[in-house]
């Protein structure tokens, strides 16, 4: 059952003229809410108060989070999970470090930082030594286990990741699926509410901050990457993955396209919701550009800023070091 | 487009293909500089990878991290510093030897083969591991892109400073006929076991007097093909 009004925009979306699509008007805002003193911010193409973009995001997160990892799957045809695994990849989290992950509802990036730090490739497991004992299979996988758990006890086996997110039940789904991993990993998570600007964690405490696909959502760019440098330790490092300004200008026809046509009508039928998905992807258009960004990272105070595209062009990954001030 | 790949390859390693670096602060490339001077005194023991960085990091009692930033691609970005740093001390040799100018295309022989000895001498202490190291620059095409860019920058530096000023279609041609000759060299040194390596300097005075002395002005080396054109063409005039 669709509700007569979003059929209507589903007809209007579908039969709208290349021409007229918002793509075209990129940088207008179609939707100017003006209020009263306050400075606004934009929620999609809206132009809102800062205080009230929080309520709007949360309000956008809270009904779709059980459908998201579904959404993101049908939306980005499985890219999502390359994209994920090569920024898991290139943050290359090592045993022993503690990693804050924003925006990491649904877990995604923080189990793929567990599982990265426990199987670094290069890293060779421990040999196992078996006394001669009756030879048999059970007797050695006993020796195995114990010897391999003895290792961990006296190094540590992965990283520990702390998820920050504004949103309970987008963690409470990423808490589900951490324990349906199993118990070394739910034990290696900690879930804590809060938002990216004002982070519940202590003074250089992380040797990581990673955040995939939240930066657009946050109110306050600079805020939350003052916030990140605060949080990092001496030499620490910052990685965000989001999604950039299209280069090419044939895929940047094609992903307007496909962005304003066919996302919003996806987004109401798998999820139920038209409007969350239409403020997804016009937040996406209404984020800096990428060497924009990289500035903004530059001002923070993060050195050896850089970012790298990924296929086929939508996202890339920005990655800066907080070098001690001499 | 294609002038655009055409730039970034001849850049060298002024431009990075796949890592945009869109600024050096001072102290980001000093510890980038140490970590990998660092790392290439290990490399003996721990191959061109990851973990040779990280060692190097260690000895200077930095985090992990900053083998990541001294090294983002791991292995492979050893193997260019490396070649990067041996270039850049060639073009310092190079440039208090530098010859006359000469406009007519003519380059000095002799300097050339001074540059290249010069350049294949520096590999000498790393000469075992070494093959292993241009195996890491053949792991992508991004990669194979670079590597040729510092090809194409040696080949341009030991040109420019044997005098080489044209203007001709010959300025390219000269460059490749260096690189070849360097590279030749270089692949036949990896598998000389000769005492004191005298095969291959015996191969690079062969290379250079035979195959450089051949291509000495733009005429000779575009003629052929030009005349070649012109006869199929029609145009030929005697």
């Amino acid at each position: 059952f669709i509700p007569k009004m979003q059929c209507r925009q589903l007809l209007r979306c579908i039969s709208r003229s290349p021409a007229t699509s918002s793509s075209s008007c990129f940088g207008v805002a179609r939707r100017q809410v003006h209020q009263p003193g306050g400075f606004d911010t934009s929620f999609g193409f809206e132009e809102v108060e800062p205080g009230q973009k929080q309520d709007r995001v949360n309000q956008v997160f809270n009904p779709v989070s059980n459908s998201y990892d579904v959404m993101n799957d049908l939306m980005s045809a499985g890219l999502h999970r390359c994209w994920k695994r090569r920024f898991v990849a290139s943050a290359n989290p090592r045993p022993g470090w503690r990693v804050v992950d924003v925006a990491g509802g649904t877990g995604d990036i923080a189990l793929g930082l567990l599982e990265w730090s426990r199987k670094l490739p290069g890293r060779a497991p421990p040999p196992v030594r078996v006394a001669p004992g009756d030879g048999s299979v059970d007797s050695f996988r006993e020796a195995a286990e114990r010897q391999t758990a003895a290792a961990e006890a006296e190094a540590p086996a992965s990283c520990t990741v702390s998820v920050v997110d504004p949103s309970p039940s987008m963690m409470q789904v990423g808490s589900a699926k951490a324990s349906a991993k199993g118990s070394t990993f739910a034990s290696s998570i900690q879930w804590l509410e809060g938002r990216a600007e004002s982070l519940p964690l202590d003074e250089a405490s992380s040797d990581l901050y990673t955040i995939a696909f939240g930066m657009r959502n946050c109110t306050d760019l600079p805020g939350v990457l003052r916030e990140a440098h605060r949080v990092l330790k001496p030499y620490g490092r910052f990685a965000c993955l989001e999604f950039c300004s299209v280069e090419n200008p044939l895929l940047s026809i094609l992903y307007d396209e496909y962005s304003f046509r066919v996302i919003p009508p996806m987004g109401l039928l798998v999820a139920g919701d038209w409007d969350s998905y239409e403020y997804l992807v016009e937040s996406i258009r209404r984020f800096p550009h990428q060497t924009l960004f990289a500035n903004m990272m530059r001002e923070a105070g993060f050195s050896a800023v850089n970012y790298e595209v990924l296929w086929p062009g939508v996202c890339c990954i920005h990655s800066g070091y907080k070098l001690p001030s001499v | 487009m294609l002038a655009s790949i055409a730039f970034r390859f001849s850049a060298g390693s002024r431009l990075c293909v796949a890592c945009r670096l869109l600024s050096t602060s001072p102290c980001e490339s000093q510890i980038r500089g140490q970590v990998l001077d660092e790392a290439l005194a290990r490399v003996p023991d721990l191959g061109w990878t990851r973990s040779c960085v990280e060692a190097g990091a260690r000895t200077l009692d930095l985090p992990e991290t900053m083998a990541d930033l001294a090294a983002p691609r791991g292995g492979a970005d050893l193997a260019l510093y490396f070649i990067d740093s041996c270039n850049d001390k060639l073009e310092a040799q190079l440039k208090l030897r530098s010859s006359g100018l000469s406009s007519a295309g003519e380059i000095s022989l002799e300097l050339v083969g001074f540059a290249c000895r010069e350049r294949l001498s520096m590999i000498r202490p790393l000469l075992p591991y070494w093959p292993a190291g241009i195996a890491t620059l053949t792991g992508s095409p991004s990669l194979a892109l670079e590597s040729a860019a510092r090809l194409q920058r040696l080949a341009d530096d030991i040109c420019h400073y044997a005098g080489d000023r044209s203007t001709d279609l010959g300025w390219y041609a000269r460059r490749l006929a260096v690189g070849a000759v360097y590279a030749s060299t270089e692949a036949f040194m990896l598998q000389d076991v000769s005492e004191d390596l005298v095969n291959t300097w015996a191969f690079l005075d062969r290379r250079i007097n035979k195959d450089l002395a051949a291509i000495r002005t733009a005429r000779q080396v575009a003629g052929g093909a030009f005349d070649v054109a012109a006869n199929m063409l029609g145009l030929a005039r005697r």
